[in-house]
Formats: structure tokens, C-alpha cells, sequence
């Protein structure tokens, strides 16, 4: 055989094998790693590496990027994080609805689950503060929530920018303002609380694992309404935005990077799917928190036990044979 | 006091002052000017310089906001920015697209844009922003410790800003120049006027005013307290003026000398001349009495003679060849006589020129006819071609003259010799006469003495030539008297030409 024959030969072989590769690269997915951002409490944390598991099923390889709530929409925007599996009205909706307008990201859909982020106290407060959850309640017994035994209560709030100060100010509540550093300093000042049966007022969010451990009750505000951060006349006080409270029944979103969409198709349709509702969210987060499983365990112990839930929100075309 | 004015305004001093004065006006504006532009440019910098301080002060906010793509956040700081004098306008954009701004800021194209309220840019007509400049930095987000860009900002800012910055020093530089300017003028002018202009008018002054007649009292007092060139020259001029006076007496004196003595030499000058008078006057006396007394016995001696030759018989040869001598030595003695007396009356007041057109072809034929008889001897020939000519003068003198050149040529010219006379008309019109011979001619240095009267050339004595040397003195003294003149040109050994200029016009007739 002469070489001329062997080129002969070999030639078809190699445009077949280009082809071939050419047409693997179409169905197959992208093997660069979709980053997904975790955030700073448990339920988010949890969830995103639900998320993360679920991906890595059907063939996407995944990191875990941490990043604050504030700077997530610049790493979201410009594709360095590409997926936010908690987005919660109450914190975060204006942010959100900015980089939605911007089409720099895409809206992948609601959960089930609703939200409400607010002032929140353990049940037995009631009978030291009579007239909770009515927040007037708190204007006649903030010395009862005093860490210095003077006459102003203490709200322990929690790391996230909120606008509380705001509030106090327009509702004329004798409170100051004890930011936390992290999520869990606020349940150890809750667990600090009902051990010596004090009265506390704290920031809490639901769906949250604490609702499963701790009953207790969200103060009620006047109702929220969007004239209340923009209109100071809107209210019981016409000097001040925010004499309101948050939103009830808030949306929890899921968010991507524009890109991702054309990038990886199917994490695209499968994040569109996920959906937790109010009791998922809570049992994973109480088995970080209260449990104390670590939140890949956490992840892994509710993707083991809640396979047909998942399993439906990966899209026929996306399955690989395994899953 | 007006050429008092005239001399200040003139004067070296004024025109140094003023050159000095002019040369430092010019530099002053050159470096006014160019302290301006330094102010100009360090302020530009130092404009550019605070744009580049917003960088350190507004990158942190403006990055977290264009990282949440929060332009509200943005835009409160770029109000922050624009709040600042210098800044016209800012402009952040992302991956090269406008992402918001504020102000006016000029496109990429020049063309001048400015920001709505809602962040949008939209041309902007009617400004008047001069060099607009701008300063670019990035937008850099520092996330997970890693330093991203997120945008870019520019700040804009045009000249009317640096203008403004700079009017007031401009202002102060201006007036600084005017006021050095100022002040130097009247120092130069009032150490000029001290220094220079005032010593120099009294020196002026002084000059002019200087009485030649009092120098000795004279004295310049230019009040100069130090010694410099100024009292230098006024020492100089003192002396001066001290040895001019000197001179002028020592000028004096001999003036006076000289007028003596030439006051003395003029009164010998007159004794001598009324001596030479007399002596010039005797002698023609002596030759007019000596001439009239000669001529009344040579008449008789001629005429007794010439009686004597006509009744002498051929046997009385002897007799009649001593008569034919008499005869002969008398006419001789009588041309002669009548020559001297011819010349002595031409030297007279009273010698009378008989004015009239003459044929001068006429003259010269006659002429030569007269002096015919005396060639033979020697074997001379005398040519001449005739043209006709008119002169005015006195055609008597002329032939006297004529026949007195002749004679010379005959007597002076060698055997076989020949004489050529000739007439012409000069550039100027004038008549010419010209007796050319081929005689011994007359040496160069004897030609001015040979119209002296009574002089004879030694040749003439060597040679035993006849005459008491006055027939050229007479030819020079008629021809004058007929405002005619009288030149030669004679070469040794070859000749003689002897030429008479008549005057082309009657002389009598203006």
C-alpha cells in the first residue's frame, strides 16, 4: 500500500470524525462550569446547591460563588455568577426589577413559596406587650425591649440593608437599630431570648427554618403600598417615606445571566422549573440550622429523598440516561 | 523755549530713554505674554490634575453603582461631579455604549451632546465651549478580590473654565507689568533727566551761547556733584574754551603782524611797480624818440641812395654795388626800426584796431607774396591750398602777423626746407591759421620763453640769424589786441606750427 492510497483512505475518516465531533458539540452541553451564587443564609444556600446537584445530573459541571445581595446583580449582569436561586421581594425587588430592565438578566420564574421579611417576636412577647402584633403595641412598651435599661427598645436587625431606621423614624417609635454581622447571630440572639424569656424583637423572613422550631408572629405595620417609599404624604405621617411595613406575600424569584440561556439551554429550562414551596424551604433550612447537617449534606439529603419532585423539572431533551 | 522743548525732545538722552524705555516695553509684553500662557497652562494642569483627583474620589461610588447598574446611585454622584466648577459634563459608559451621564460632553464625532433628566443624550446646538477637554479613567469594581472594569468615566471641561480661573491672575500680572512699567518710566525719566538730560542742555545751552569775544570769562557750571564723563567733558570744554581764547589772542596778534607787513610788502610792491612803470615807460619813450630820430635819417639814406643807384652810369659798377648795400642795410634798418615802433604802439592804450571783415585768403596770398623774394635763398617752397574765410579784425594787423611767421619760418628752416599754410574752423567755429614749416623747431622747455620780447633762442645767435628778437612778442601782442590767439606746437628737428585763433563772431557784438 503507498502512502498516496493511505491519504486515500484516511481522508473521509478524518472529515467524518470532524463532523462527528461537530455534531456532539451541538447536543452536548457546555462543559465550562455554571457558576451559582450562594448567599448568606441557610434556605439560599441550601437551595442553590439543590440547584447544583440537579445540574451536575443531567452532565453540567457547577460551582458555588459566594457573594453579598448587593453585589450580586454586577457579577449577575456581566455573566461572572450566572445563577440567584432566591430572590426575595422584600430585600431585593428593586434591584431585581433594575437588571431585569436591563436585559442583562433574565427572570427564570417564581416559586411556589411566598415571602414576607419583617419585625418578628417569639409568642410569649404577646403577654409582656400586650397589644402585639399591632405595631402601636410597640410604642407603649419599647423600655420592655431596652438592652441598657433605658426607655429605647432594641430591634435586632439583620445584615442586610432594610429600611428600618426609616421606619422607626415615620412611625415615631422609641427604638434603636443592633445590626447583626451574619444571619446566625440573630437566631443566637433569639435562642439567648426565649431562654430567659425576655422580650426581643428581631428581623426574620419566612419561609425560614425558624417558624419550624420557634413560634412566633411578624409585627404588623400598616400595609405596605409602593406610595409608601415614594410619596411622604402616603400614610400616617406626611413628613416621611416608609411609615409602612414590608410586603406580605412577597414573590421569591429565580434569576439568571442573560447569557446562560444561549449557553447552557437546558440549565436554563431546568432552573425555570425548580419550585420550592414554603415548607420545602423551611425543612432545608432547619436541617442546616437547627439539625446542624452541613448544606451540602442538607442538599444532598433532599435531592436523595425527594427525587420525583426534581426529576420533573428536568425537560425530556435535557435527561442523560442516569438520572 | 520752543528750541529748548525741540532739544530736550531730540536729545541723546531722551532718544536713549526712549529706544531703552521701548526695547523694555517690548520685552515686558513678550514676557507678560508669555507669563499669561504659563498661567494658562499651569492651570489647565492644574485643571486636568483636579479631574484626575475625581477619579480618587468618585471611582469607589460611581463602580458600585455601575456594578448594580444602579444608575440613580450613579447619577446622584455624577450631580456630586458636577457640582464641581470645573467639570462641564461626565459621561460613563460600558463596553463602549453610553450607560448614563450628565452635562455636556463632546461625542467622539466633536459633536457637543448633552444629558437629559432621564440620562439620554441628545445634541446640543447654541453652547459656546471653547477647547473642550476631557479626562478618561476606568471604572474598576474590586469583586472577590479580583479588580474588574466595569465602565469607563470621562469628565469634561472646556477653556471658558481655565479662563476663568486664570482672569484673575491674568488681572494681577497686567497690572504688575503696568505698574513696573510705570515706575520704571519715571525712574528712567527722572534719573535720565538728573543724570543725563539736564547736565547735557546746560552743556548745550553753554555751546551755543559761547561769546568768542568774552572767553575768558566764560564758564560752564553743570552742578554735578560727582565726577563722571560729564564733568569730564565740562573740565574738557573749559580747557578748550581756555585755549581757544589763548589761540584766538595769539590769532590776533598775528593778524596784526601780518597786516604790517603786508601793508609794507604792498607799499614796496607799488614802488616797485611805479618804478617798473617808469622804467617800461621811459623805454618806449627812449625807443619812440630813438625810433623817430632813426627812421628821418634812414629815410634820407634810403631815398639818397636809391636817388644815387638811378643817376649811377654802368661804369660806376663798384660805386653802384656799395648803393645797392646802403640801399639794402638802410630798408633793413628801417623794417627794423618800424618793427620796434610797431611793437612799443601795440603796447600802448592808444593802439587803435581797425575793425573789419576780411577776406583772410586775401591776407595769406598777399602775405606770402610779400615774403616770396626771401626763399630763394635757401630753396624754400611755400604751400598753400586756399579757402575762403572771413575773420573780423584789422587785415593790416593780420598780415603784419602773417608776414612776421613767415619771416620766422623762412629764417628758421633748413635748405630745401618747405612752408605750409593752411586754414580751418575749430569745433567751436573759430577760424584757424596755421603756418607749419619744416624748420629746427623749438625745444619744449623754450616754447613758453619764445614770445618773451628781446629774446633770442641760442640757435638764432649761433647761427648769425638776424632780428632783435621781438617779431613774436609783436605777433602775441596784436593778436590779443584782436582777441585772437596765439599757439605753437614745434617739434625739434622736425618743425614748427604756429596757430592763430580768430574769435567766430564779431567780439563787439554780444
Amino acid at each position: 500500500m503507498t502512502l498516496n492510497m493511505i491519504n486515500k483512505q484516511a481522508f473521509p475518516f478524518f472529515i467524518s470524525l470532524f463532523c462527528c465531533s461537530f455534531c456532539y458539540a451541538q447536543t452536548s452541553k457546555n462543559q465550562q462550569p455554571i457558576s451559582i451564587i450562594i448567599n448568606d443564609w441557610s434556605s439560599q444556600i441550601v437551595l442553590a446547591r439543590i440547584t447544583g446537584n440537579i445540574l451536575n445530573s443531567v452532565g453540567y459541571k457547577t460551582k458555588y460563588s459566594f457573594s453579598t445581595v448587593s453585589e450580586q446583580w454586577g457579577s449577575l449582569s456581566q455573566g461572572i455568577d450566572h445563577v440567584q436561586i432566591e430572590i426575595w421581594e422584600g430585600t431585593m425587588a428593586t434591584m431585581f426589577d433594575r437588571v431585569i430592565e436591563s436585559g442583562k438578566v433574565l427572570d427564570a420564574g417564581s416559586h411556589k413559596a411566598t415571602t414576607r421579611e419583617e419585625w418578628w417576636y417569639p409568642t410569649y412577647v404577646e403577654q409582656l406587650c400586650p397589644g402585639l402584633p399591632d405595631w402601636r403595641a410597640l410604642k407603649k412598651c419599647s423600655a420592655l425591649f431596652a438592652n441598657d435599661g433605658s426607655n429605647t427598645g432594641r430591634y435586632v436587625a439583620g445584615p442586610w440593608e432594610k429600611p428600618e431606621a426609616a421606619r422607626i423614624r415615620a412611625l415615631d417609635l422609641n427604638f434603636k437599630i443592633d445590626t447583626v454581622k451574619q444571619a446566625d447571630d440573630l437566631w443566637l440572639e433569639l435562642k439567648s431570648a426565649v431562654k430567659q424569656n425576655k422580650a426581643i424583637v428581631l428581623f426574620n423572613w419566612s419561609p425560614n427554618w425558624v417558624e419550624a422550631v420557634y413560634e412566633g408572629k411578624f409585627v404588623e405595620f400598616p400595609e405596605y403600598h409602593i406610595d409608601c417609599e415614594i410619596d411622604p404624604k402616603w400614610g400616617i405621617n406626611p413628613d416621611f417615606h416608609y411609615d409602612c411595613g414590608n410586603p406580605k406575600n412577597g414573590y421569591l424569584k429565580k434569576a439568571v445571566w442573560s447569557g446562560l440561556k444561549d449557553k447552557w439551554p437546558c440549565a436554563f429550562e431546568i432552573i425555570k422549573n425548580i419550585n420550592f414551596d414554603n415548607q420545602n424551604i423551611s425543612t432545608v433550612a432547619a436541617t442546616v440550622d437547627f439539625k446542624k447537617l452541613s448544606y451540602d449534606d442538607a442538599a444532598k439529603l433532599w435531592v436523595k429523598e425527594n427525587h420525583s419532585i426534581w426529576h420533573q423539572w428536568i425537560p425530556d431533551i435535557c435527561k442523560v440516561e442516569n438520572t | 523755549m520752543a528750541v529748548s522743548v525741540f532739544l530736550k525732545q531730540n536729545s541723546i538722552a531722551t532718544q536713549l530713554i526712549n529706544f531703552v524705555f521701548s526695547i523694555y516695553c517690548v520685552i515686558a509684553v513678550i514676557i507678560t505674554i508669555g507669563q499669561i500662557a504659563i498661567e494658562y497652562n499651569h492651570t489647565q494642569q492644574a485643571v486636568e490634575d483636579e479631574l484626575k483627583i475625581n477619579q480618587q474620589i468618585f471611582e469607589p461610588v460611581l463602580s458600585a453603582g455601575v456594578w448594580n447598574l444602579d444608575k440613580e446611585q450613579v447619577s446622584n454622584t455624577l450631580n456630586g461631579m458636577l457640582a464641581i466648577p470645573i467639570v462641564m459634563g461626565v459621561k460613563i459608559e460600558q463596553k463602549g455604549r453610553i450607560f448614563t451621564g450628565i452635562g455636556t460632553i463632546k461625542s467622539k464625532t466633536g459633536e457637543l451632546l448633552k444629558f437629559n433628566e432621564q440620562g439620554d443624550a441628545t445634541p446640543f446646538k447654541g453652547a459656546d465651549f471653547t477647547k473642550v477637554f476631557s479626562y478618561e479613567f476606568p471604572i474598576n469594581y474590586v469583586f472577590r478580590g479580583t479588580s474588574r472594569k466595569v465602565g469607563t468615566a470621562t469628565l469634561y471641561s472646556n477653556s471658558s473654565v481655565i479662563i476663568q480661573r486664570v482672569q484673575f491672575g491674568v488681572i494681577l500680572i497686567i497690572i504688575n507689568a503696568i505698574i513696573k512699567t510705570i515706575a520704571l518710566w519715571c525712574l528712567f525719566v527722572w534719573v535720565g533727566n538728573k543724570l543725563l538730560i539736564k547736565p547735557l542742555l546746560k552743556l548745550v545751552h553753554a555751546i551755543e551761547t559761547v561769546d568768542f569775544d568774552e572767553l575768558d570769562e566764560f564758564k560752564i557750571n553743570l552742578d554735578n556733584k560727582k565726577e563722571n564723563e560729564l564733568t569730564i567733558i565740562e573740565n574738557a570744554f573749559s580747557e578748550m574754551l581756555k585755549n581757544l581764547a589763548d589761540a584766538r589772542i595769539e590769532i590776533i596778534k598775528s593778524h596784526l603782524l601780518l597786516e604790517d607787513k603786508v601793508k609794507a610788502r604792498t607799499k614796496d610792491l607799488l614802488a616797485a611797480k611805479n618804478e617798473a612803470d617808469k622804467a617800461s615807460k621811459a623805454k618806449s619813450d627812449f625807443l619812440s624818440r630813438i625810433s623817430h630820430e632813426l627812421n628821418t635819417p634812414l629815410n634820407a639814406i634810403v631815398g639818397g641812395s636809391q636817388v644815387l643807384q638811378c643817376n649811377m652810369t654802368q661804369d660806376d659798377s663798384d660805386n653802384s654795388i656799395l648803393l645797392k648795400h646802403i640801399n639794402t642795410a638802410g630798408l633793413h634798418l628801417s623794417m627794423l626800426v618800424k618793427d620796434i615802433m610797431d611793437f612799443v604802439y601795440s603796447n600802448k592804450d592808444e593802439f587803435e584796431v581797425n575793425w573789419q571783415q576780411c577776406n583772410l585768403n586775401d591776407i595769406i596770398i598777399s602775405s606770402i607774396v610779400m615774403v616770396q623774394p626771401f626763399t630763394q635763398g635757401q630753396n624754400i617752397t611755400i604751400d598753400y591750398e586756399q579757402k575762403e574765410h572771413f575773420v573780423y579784425a584789422d587785415p593790416g594787423r593780420v598780415r603784419q602777423i602773417l608776414v612776421n611767421l613767415l619771416n620766422n619760418a623762412i629764417k628758421y628752416n633748413k635748405k630745401n626746407g618747405f612752408i605750409e599754410v593752411y586754414t580751418s574752423v575749430n569745433t567751436e567755429g573759430e577760424i584757424e591759421m596755421h603756418i607749419k614749416d619744416s624748420g629746427i623747431g623749438i625745444d619744449s622747455a623754450d616754447q613758453a620763453l619764445i614770445f618773451e620780447p628781446f629774446l633770442r633762442l641760442d640757435y638764432a645767435k649761433d647761427n648769425c640769424i638776424d632780428g632783435i628778437g621781438i617779431g613774436l612778442s609783436l605777433v602775441k601782442s596784436l593778436a590779443e589786441r584782436m582777441q585772437a590767439t596765439v599757439h605753437v606746437n614745434s617739434k625739434i628737428n622736425i618743425g614748427s606750427t604756429f596757430t592763430i585763433v580768430f574769435k567766430a563772431k564779431n567780439p563787439h557784438v554780444i
